[in-house]
């Protein structure tokens, strides 16, 4: 067993021996892309293939690009590090490769994309998109974000799973009413309708062109400079249906239990405690004539109200049969 | 190797288990009748700690106690779910002031026989540090579960193993996990270990935070039938049922678990007694759990590809996945590289170790702590091996630096370069380090020069 120098490895032709694909999705926290990777990983494994989806994640910084690294394999032999060498790529917005360079498992997976699919969120015609490595493939574009916008009535929205029905459409991997039912899986509940319906549309509406070439610029600052919502064409006018309970600052959407205020225990001679210990600032309470009320549109239903309440005045109950909803 | 018969003449009698000669249903069998039973079962995709939280409902939690830190709340989150749709009935989950407070709950709940568990990470860890060491020396099993983290300054929340390594002489067992599925069969297999008679002690089960407790794994879920035939409820023994005693005449033991101070020493040999045990009560419970779910996580050290490997990488974590993959890949070329996993940290299987990768020429411990706890302990287990293996030590992914593929291979050609010329350049070595040049950190190099010039 002589070794001499360095045994010379080709990891991306190793990965593809392996049948190993790699997926990459660029995105910033909180844009959905930890979400979107477990719908992706929940289709592969309904296929019957082994899943792996890490992610990176940097303490204290909220502005950094976020990678998270998915691998769909045939067997459970995948390696668990960063990804090197994807065929994927999911950006969810062209000005992260501005700020590549604080992360080095981005700048590692950008570097290794070198054919395959790159699936951006943009308005711009796939020829149109921009890259800081040479790249030679299949190119798919849709406005995610803005269908996202419109969707949900939030800004900024989450639109992971809205990019999957571009990846579907652009890679054929599954269909859109496979991916329909995959989100409604993930997200039951409202949140999943919206998002299905997100996805739907992205999968309708998505630019695919093949074997777009791209040559690669590292300029820091000229990636999508042009990209500002003014700027882009009006694109689809889709009929806003806003999300109940997290549009207009209600919270109510996660909430599974409300308080309930009964008089007969309420004791407190002179000021509520509840009124400050509320984190959501719905409790009002008059001591005379005793009135109380608390505003069920805004209540999250958190019960800090029933731990804190001295003479146990309050209980926590179904929030459906309380107020409906 | 653990000898019965041995611990039976020194006066310390194991309790024999009278279903130990009952035959097992295989999973191998049952494939082989066209019966695959794990064809029915759910596959559902799962991160690491919704499958620990799968775990503690199919083993039958009673209790959950968490404190709210960094990468380990979604456990009791997902628990919190279970008992809102009612899938765990009677279950509370229980969070005080501190972590210290929490586990000071958890040991009294273990002490009346209630099965717990308890999530934290890190800082968490070490709040609760000293409720660990004396619910291990009052012989309590509870479960702490970690998810691993790193511990500032610089102010990271990434992922290493310093904070369960901190707890590595606490008493406890401590159990290591790769993956979902591997999370979800160590905690139903722990809670079997650490409740045998034999063996009465806390364990610790850590997985990688973020790297395995944020990601998303393939999970093959057994029914609660099968786990409920692997793992009997708690019971307590009437001994140790403190609640039934008198008070006066118990009022030590009923205080602490154990009697006076007088008998310090014995109890600590006894409770290293019980870790010598539980060896053997860890491989035991793996080869049910294997039979009964068909599934391949459990016992002490698990190997791949070890057969005539002549570099082995020995590691644990989430690195393991990695390191068994460039090992194949190293295979496939003809070099005869295998792979360890190290699944228990205490009690520390030396003798298995000894067994199973002694032959090799080369063993590279991979770990992610700085003071490298494993290249120790494993160059001591390897002493006495003929030939003795050159043992080299690399410390990677500290702080959430990734452990790429790239890295682990230029692990393995160090090794198999020492392989070769039959001594190893530089024993201990950081990888990857960047931007420094690489200092000697192994004294034992020949390269040391401590005179001035």
């Amino acid at each position: 067993m002589e070794i001499e120098g360095r045994v010379e490895i080709d990891w991306q032709q190793e990965l593809r021996d392996h049948a190993i694909r790699e997926i990459a999705m660029v995105s910033l926290a909180s844009q959905g892309a930890i979400s979107a990777g477990q719908v992706l990983t929940s289709l592969a494994v309904d296929q019957g293939k082994h899943v792996y989806q890490g992610l990176n994640v940097r303490g204290g910084k909220s502005n950094v690009p976020v990678i998270s690294s998915i691998r769909i394999a045939d067997s459970s032999l995948i390696p668990s590090c960063g990804v090197g060498f994807p065929t994927e790529m999911i950006v969810f917005d062209e000005s992260l490769y501005s700020s590549l360079d604080q992360e080095p498992k981005a700048l590692k997976a950008m570097r290794g994309l070198r054919s395959g699919y790159l699936i951006v969120s943009t308005w711009k015609q796939p020829d149109q998109v921009e890259f800081p490595f040479d790249f030679e493939g299949t190119v798919a574009t849709v406005d995610a974000r803005r269908i996202s916008f419109e969707v949900m009535n939030l800004n900024p929205p989450p639109f992971g799973t809205t990019l999957l029905g571009l990846h579907a459409a652009a890679t054929g991997a599954w269909d859109a009413d496979t991916l329909d039912e995959a989100v409604r899986r993930r997200f039951p509940g409202k949140v999943g309708e919206v998002s299905a319906r997100a996805a739907r549309l992205a999968y309708e509406n998505a630019q695919v062109k093949e074997g777009v070439r791209i040559q690669g610029t590292r300029d820091r600052n000229g990636f999508g400079a042009d990209l500002s919502l003014e700027q882009a064409p009006e694109f689809l006018s889709l009929e806003a249906t806003p999300l109940p309970g997290i549009s207009n600052g209600n919270t109510f959407i996660w909430r599974e239990l409300l308080p309930v205020w009964n008089r007969d225990k309420c004791r407190c001679a002179t000021q509520c405690p509840l009124v400050d210990s509320c984190p959501e600032g719905v409790i009002s309470y008059r001591q005379r004539p005793l009135s109380y009320s608390i505003d069920y549109e805004y209540c999250k239903g958190c019960g800090i109200c029933a731990h804190e309440c001295l003479g146990h005045a309050i209980t926590m109950r179904n929030a459906v049969e309380v107020y409906g909803r | 190797m653990i000898n019965r018969k041995q611990e039976a003449e020194e006066g310390h009698p194991v309790a024999q288990r009278d279903d130990e000669d009952k035959p097992w249903p295989r999973y191998g069998e049952a494939a082989k009748r066209g019966q695959d039973r794990r064809r029915d079962w759910p596959v559902k995709t799962l991160t690491g700690n919704q499958a620990a939280a799968y775990a503690a409902r199919l083993s039958r939690m009673q209790v959950g106690l968490f404190f709210p830190i960094g990468p380990s709340d979604e456990i009791m989150e997902t628990v919190e779910h279970f008992i809102r749709r009612g899938e765990m009935p009677g279950v509370e989950i229980i969070q005080l002031q501190t972590e210290g407070g929490t586990i000071s709950a958890q040991v009294n709940l273990a002490q009346q026989g209630i099965r717990t568990m308890f999530t934290t990470s890190a800082e968490g860890l070490w709040w609760g540090g000293v409720q660990i060491h004396s619910g291990a020396s009052a012989r309590l099993p509870f479960m702490v579960t970690v998810t691993t983290r790193a511990p500032g300054p610089p102010r990271t929340v990434a992922n290493d193993h310093q904070d369960v390594f901190s707890q590595r002489d606490s008493g406890c067992l401590i159990f290591m996990c790769e993956d979902g599925q591997d999370v979800l069969d160590t905690i139903i297999q722990a809670y079997r270990v650490m409740e045998d008679p034999e063996v009465s002690l806390p364990a610790i089960v850590a997985y990688d935070g973020w790297e395995v407790s944020h990601s998303t794994y393939r999970c093959t879920i057994p029914p609660q039938e099968v786990v409920d035939r692997f793992l009997p409820p708690r019971k307590l023994a009437e001994n140790q049922d403190m609640l039934a005693r008198d008070w006066c005449e118990w009022h030590q033991q009923r205080r602490t678990n154990l009697g006076t101070s007088d008998w310090y020493m014995e109890n600590k040999y006894k409770m290293q007694l019980a870790h010598q045990r539980a060896k053997r009560v860890i491989e035991r419970a793996s080869d049910e759990y294997k039979a009964l779910t068909g599934g391949t996580n459990g016992g002490l050290v698990e190997g791949y590809r070890l057969e005539d490997a002549e570099v082995v990488l020995l590691t644990m974590g989430a690195a393991c996945a990695t390191a068994r993959f460039v090992a194949q890949i190293y295979r496939e070329r003809g070099y005869r590289v295998g792979m360890a996993k190290l699944k228990t940290i205490r009690p520390f299987p030396e003798d298995v170790l000894a067994e199973m990768i002694g032959p090799a020429k080369v063993v590279i411990t991979m770990e992610r702590v700085p003071h490298n706890p494993i290249y120790t302990e494993v160059r001591a287990a390897l002493a006495d091996c003929r030939p003795q293996p050159i043992v080299m030590g690399r410390v990677v992914g500290i702080g959430g630096r990734d452990v790429s593929y790239e890295d682990v291979s230029r692990i393995v050609e160090d090794g198999l370069r020492a392989a070769t010329t039959g001594q190893a350049e530089r024993k201990l070595e950081w990888v990857p380090i960047i931007g420094i040049q690489h200092g000697v950190l192994s004294s034992a190099s020949p390269a040391v020069s401590t005179s001035k010039e």
